[in-house]
């Protein structure tokens, strides 16, 4: 009488596959948890680095509501392209006033503004040049801005757009600065490093500064 | 015995009392006299022709309590505007493009009840063009930034509108008056030289027409913007069209609709133009009455959107391609009433010579079909600004708002203006980038803003399938979206 594998617990060879099976999974298994373990700790890791201190400030002592028009004046500019300025206050503007949260006077009247407080460097007045072109403007604050960067950047072969704002809220009973922030979009990403593309168009990179900084005005 | 006399006075008795219960009931329903409105006359004054003859109309109401507000309305094949409002019972009333139209007056009262009069009967405007009208073709005015042919496109224009059937002032007649006024600008016309031009020359109109782009080397290309404006105390624009072409446009099997001689290029382009010039004159030529949103009943456009050349393959929107990318309209902004504009000449912030002058114009012409919207003649624009030494060099200020919205000097309800980021195609792919704010003159408030951006070969994936090769032919529909998204309810 023969007895079948099945019958008999098969052979010590095939018991040993099976007992070499079995530490190979448990090896899997503990390989497994390590890597959940690292992936855990790269996420940790990952969060604690995507903190940072905010980049904009607050006056908590101001009363925003109190602000129904503002003139933007005209951007200081950083970069090399010349009009860049002119074409991220124009979005600004647009977008601000479309949030209709302030009253956003038009650039001409704020060019005569300027002209009638006779202040000096449009893109950096003095607090009683504020002071006077408030009254000149009848408008509550007045929101300066700097333009860092703008166009396109470079590493290695791939290219894509960045747009870099800092703007500054200051009223103009006082001339004090009553809240600032600072943004900063597109760029190259993990994805245009692999993948190519070039990155966003300047209008989109733009419109996504100044999004960030109107959410940070009015979170 | 029945007594006769007596039961014929209880029977009389009781009629009498019947009749007395009936007056005492019919008191005590008694309410408040209705609100009633009437047209009470429609007086023509001139010949019933656009920008000459107008409608004197007359309405009366009674059984009112408290002010009366009035309304009046026009209609035309079925579709109702508003066209004036206010506490006076009088207008003086002239539509701004041929047609039948029939007027309706509505009042409201004090306690807010409101009603309607009967429309009136078919009142017909006949175009402001026809055969016998004597026309002063300007030469053209070069707004490409480069030198171009003007003596042989003025010739050439010439002659199409001639073949066209217009009267046109003799060529040395209109040099001498040119000469006399020492009229250096052909890209407009003020009321001064309108009226002195009608006096001296017996001229009813104007043929102006602005070189937009001209390219002979390579692929040739030629854009043209023209409009019709009557010599009347206020020069008015009647009809406004424009033409954009390029060589390379529809090259078509094996590159055989190619055009390369710019001669050739220019007729098909003047061809066009005059076309759209003999269906006005044939009162055929498009308008927007709507979308409006009158009286509480909703009214489609007019006519059908435009169709837009090259469909989208993949079936997109492309009208979304060319409307604003970021837009604000103010609040509480009706649209649905009539307004006259201001458009003034566009910042040039990067683009090519000229582009401000040019988006302004294409602007002008979207305008233009909107039968509510009256646009100032942009050569009245420019001769105010001059008087009054209006230096924009940020755009208009309030100041500047003033002066043209002031009722003595052009009383713009609107005042439009921009700046022009990107206007190329004579080379490239076509790309255009502007910006556009309007003022409510009378308010002191921006009432819009918009931020429009494309390039030609947006949602372009097949064989150059819906591409838009020239500049003239992206701004034209972008002007064309935001006017649209503006005036929209």
């Amino acid at each position: 009488m023969t007895q079948t594998p099945e019958a008999g617990g098969g052979s010590p060879l095939q018991r040993s596959s099976k007992t070499m099976k079995a530490d190979t999974m448990t090896d899997w298994k503990k390989k497994l948890t390590g890597i959940c373990v690292a992936c855990a700790l790269l996420l940790a890791l990952a969060g604690c680095t995507s903190w940072a201190p905010p980049n904009d400030y607050t006056n908590m002592n101001m009363d925003f509501s109190s602000i129904q028009t503002v003139a933007v004046l005209p951007f200081q500019n950083l970069t090399s392209d010349e009009q860049a300025g002119e074409r991220v206050r124009d979005s600004f503007m647009g977008m601000l006033l479309a949030t209709e949260a302030f009253y956003v006077l038009p650039p001409g009247e704020v060019a005569r503004g300027i002209n009638r407080a006779g202040v000096r460097t449009a893109h950096a007045p003095t607090a009683d040049e504020i002071k006077s072109m408030g009254k000149i403007l009848e408008a509550e604050a007045v929101i300066t801005g700097v333009l860092r960067e703008y166009g396109p950047v470079r590493s290695g072969s791939t290219e894509a757009n960045i747009a870099s704002v800092s703007l500054s809220l200051i009223e103009t009973q006082t001339g004090t600065i009553v809240w600032a922030a600072s943004s900063t979009r597109g760029g190259i990403d993990l994805k245009d490093r692999m993948l190519g593309g070039g990155g966003k168009p300047m209008n989109k990179v733009t419109e996504q500064v100044i999004n960030d900084l109107l959410d940070q005005l009015f979170e | 015995m029945i007594c006769w006399t007596s039961f014929l006075n209880k029977i009389v008795g009781m009629l009498l009392g019947l009749l007395l219960l009936s007056g005492c009931a019919g008191r005590g329903a008694v309410g408040p006299t209705p609100l009633r409105v009437d047209i009470a006359a429609i007086r023509q004054e001139g010949p019933q022709v656009v920008g000459q003859g107008t409608l004197r109309v007359r309405a009366t109401a009674a059984g009112a309590t408290g002010p009366l507000r009035y309304a009046l309305l026009s209609q035309k094949a079925g579709l109702t505007m508003l066209e004036a409002s206010g506490d006076q019972a009088s207008w003086q009333w002239r539509p701004k493009m041929p047609g039948a139209y029939r007027l309706q007056v509505v009042a409201m009262d004090g306690e807010g009840r409101r009603t309607v009069s009967a429309w009136s009967a078919l009142h017909h405007f006949a175009p402001a063009l026809d055969d016998r009208t004597l026309v002063a073709l300007l030469p053209p005015d070069n707004i490409s930034g480069t030198s171009a042919p003007l003596a042989d496109i003025h010739a050439a224009l010439r002659r199409h509108l001639a073949a066209a059937g217009l009267r046109l002032l003799e060529a040395e007649r209109l040099s001498a008056f040119m000469e006399k006024h020492r009229m250096r600008h052909t890209g407009g016309l003020d009321s001064d030289l309108a009226r002195a031009l009608r006096q001296e020359t017996g001229a009813e109109a104007v043929f102006i027409s602005a070189l937009e782009s001209w390219q002979e080397r390579g692929e040739p290309r030629v854009a043209m913007l023209a409009r019709l404006v009557l010599t009347t105390d206020l020069p008015e624009i009647v009809w406004m069209d424009s033409v954009g072409l390029a060589g390379n446009e529809r090259p078509g099997l094996l590159g055989l609709g190619r055009v390369t001689r710019p001669t050739e290029l220019l007729n098909k382009a003047l061809t066009r133009l005059t076309g759209s010039l003999i269906r006005y004159k044939a009162g055929q030529h498009r308008s927007y009455r709507g979308p409006r949103q009158v009286a509480g009943r909703d009214y489609q456009a007019a006519e059908p959107p435009r169709q837009e050349p090259g469909a989208d393959l993949l079936g997109a929107d492309r009208r979304a391609v060319h409307a604003p990318r970021s837009s604000h309209r103010l609040s509480g902004f009706r649209a649905d009433r009539p307004y006259s504009v201001a458009v003034v000449p566009f910042l040039n912030i990067e683009a090519r010579t000229n582009a401000g002058q040019v988006m302004a114009l294409h602007f002008v012409k979207e305008l233009h079909r909107y039968e509510n919207i009256r646009v100032i003649e942009p050569g009245v624009v420019r001769h105010t600004l001059l008087k009054y030494r209006m230096i924009m060099e940020a755009g208009p200020s309030l100041a500047v708002s003033d002066v043209l919205a002031s009722d003595t000097i052009l009383g713009a309800d609107l005042i439009l203006s921009g700046k022009v980021f990107d206007y190329q195609g004579e080379t490239t792919t076509s790309k255009v980038d502007f910006s556009v704010q309007i003022f409510d003159g009378p308010q002191r408030r921006v009432v819009w803003n918009s931020r429009s951006y494309a390039d030609g070969d947006e949602r372009v994936y097949f064989f150059d399938m819906g591409r838009i090769a020239s500049a003239h032919g992206l701004a034209s529909r972008m002007a064309g979206r935001a006017c649209e998204k503006f005036l929209q309810d």
